[in-house]
């Protein structure tokens, strides 16, 4: 993965945005009838806010506070947006490169780093257009009374009225204020595009991943990632999942289920002499013992499985065990539960499964055991 | 009796009972909306009248009860579901298969959650300034 590229253009790509922030804010605050000091002694004085159902980001109190002096004039939503704009390219990339790592298209972060560089002057030298139309409109207004430089109140003063928690900021700017409902109109706009964004934003995270596992080929199988420690080699499975085998299907679902079997037709062989195996599937994991086999003769299943009951029954004799059997089509149930042990033997038709396994994966083994159809009830 | 499934089931349910108030936000204040009423005006009633409750005041002033009564209801049912969850929990230690059933209403009480808080998002502007003719 390519770490490096992406790191250097996210840092070259913050350092500009911070800058261009830094420099275009200026004109913003002179949108609002304010200098950037006053702007600064604002957020100075707005370390401690004692109306604790406002919002507590500082920089988020300046931009409403810049919004209402402004009188919701038009000029300041347009440099607002520009600010904006010059932040775009980063956050832009951001998603970008989220998109490349799912879809492993490397050989572009270089290229998209430097679309967004172009983007990010762009939008700054348009920004810096806009700013000096803003300086020439306001200076006027600057050396004129009716800028007042920002004066925080003092604590006697906020006193005076502590019931108000909305104190009405007086309009101060040196653009024309919009009508109340224009004004409205113009927040609900600027407010609700930032919610879709992050909408749009969170909608790639999620859609991505679907995506890239749909449409990407995969480098490697599940079997695979999931290889067995053994030297048994897994089961070949090449077939479509529509034309899988049982044997192939009961490979797969345990591996889905985090049980990863090996192919142990030697060894079960070894185990049980005397009888034909024509696949077979072992797990022995943290106290789950599974054992999937495919014999060559129904007869030999039959003899096979009244063997096992008869070793299951005497593992575990001594605890007094609940039997419960069952049978439907073609295939038979034995288990036995005991205060710390659940086991049950299988068998249908040529197919044996024999499972024993502790208490805390006995609802497991039981909810297994109905979703194959073996089990009433669980 | 093992009562390791109860506890996390219901320390998990407390989580998502935080976490639904969190998502579920939106439709509280969509009721207050639905009434014509912006988040201040709520306030400012609620430091007016501290003893009036404001349900039946919503209802009372709004010119879409039904809308308002759904909204209120909605709410209350969507923050209360954690709650039933943890009574599911209290069954687990003497119950234990139903644990499969536990699991799955947590999953699915997630997923409710994450999608009421991306549908917040895109809903809850549009409408608040529909019946208010206010951006919050």
């Amino acid at each position: 993965m390519p770490g490096e590229p992406v790191l250097i253009s996210l840092f070259v790509l913050f350092a500009l945005s911070f800058l261009s922030d830094k420099l275009l804010s200026r004109y913003l605050y002179m949108t609002a009838g304010l200098k950037p000091a006053d702007a600064q002694m604002y957020l100075w004085t707005r370390t401690e806010d004692h109306h604790m159902h406002r919002n507590r980001d500082r920089h988020e109190q300046l931009w409403a506070w810049m919004e209402q002096r402004s009188g919701y004039a038009k000029e300041f939503y347009t440099m607002s947006r520009y600010c904006s704009l010059t932040n775009l390219p980063v956050k832009l990339y951001f998603v970008g490169v989220m998109v490349i790592f799912a879809t492993r298209l490397y050989q572009y972060t270089w290229a998209l780093g430097a679309a967004m560089l172009v983007l990010w002057a762009m939008f700054t030298l348009l920004g810096f257009r806009y700013g000096k139309y803003i300086q020439a409109e306001t200076a006027d207004f600057f050396d004129s009374s009716r800028y007042k430089p920002y004066r925080p109140k003092r604590e006697n003063e906020e006193e005076e009225n502590p019931e108000d928690p909305y104190e009405d900021i007086p309009y101060a700017g040196p653009f024309e204020a919009a009508e109340p409902e224009v004004a409205q109109r113009r927040r609900f706009r600027r407010g609700y595009t930032q919610k879709l964004f992050v909408v749009a934003v969170v909608l790639v995270f999620l859609v991505l991943p679907m995506l890239s596992s749909k449409f990407l080929p995969t480098t490697s199988t599940p079997e695979a990632t999931t290889a067995p420690t053994s030297e048994a080699p897994a089961p070949e499975v090449s077939d479509p999942p529509s034309v899988l085998s049982d044997f192939q299907a009961m490979y797969q679902r345990l591996d889905k289920e985090g049980f990863p079997p090996v192919n142990a037709v030697g060894q079960l062989s070894e185990t049980y002499p005397g009888i034909t195996l024509s696949d077979a599937l072992l797990v022995d994991y943290e106290g789950m013992h599974m054992e999937y086999m495919v014999l060559t003769q129904e007869s030999q299943a039959q003899s096979l499985a009244q063997g096992l009951q008869q070793q299951l029954y005497e593992l575990v004799a001594a605890q007094n065990p609940q039997v419960t059997e069952e049978s439907g089509e073609g295939y038979t149930l034995y288990a036995l539960e005991t205060q710390g042990n659940y086991g049950a033997v299988v068998q249908d038709g040529t197919k044996i499964f024999y499972a024993y396994c502790p208490d805390y994966d006995t609802t497991w083994l039981k909810w297994f055991l109905y979703d194959l159809g073996y089990l009433s009830t669980f | 009796m093992d009562i390791t499934l109860f506890v996390i089931n219901t320390v998990i349910c407390a989580i998502f009972w935080l976490l639904s108030r969190l998502c579920c936000a939106w439709i509280g204040h969509l009721c207050e909306a639905s009434a014509g009423q912006t988040i201040r005006d709520v306030e400012q009633h609620a430091s007016q009248f501290p003893q009036e409750k404001l349900f039946p005041w919503l209802m009372r002033i709004s010119p879409r009860p039904r809308l308002t009564a759904l909204f209120h209801y909605l709410f209350r049912g969507l923050t209360s579901l954690p709650l039933l969850g943890m009574i599911v929990g209290i069954t687990l230690p003497f119950v234990p298969a139903w644990e499969v059933y536990a699991r799955y209403l947590i999953n699915a009480m997630f997923v409710l959650y994450m999608v009421l808080f991306v549908l917040g998002l895109v809903l809850f502007d549009p409408l608040h300034y529909r019946w208010t003719g206010k951006y919050r």
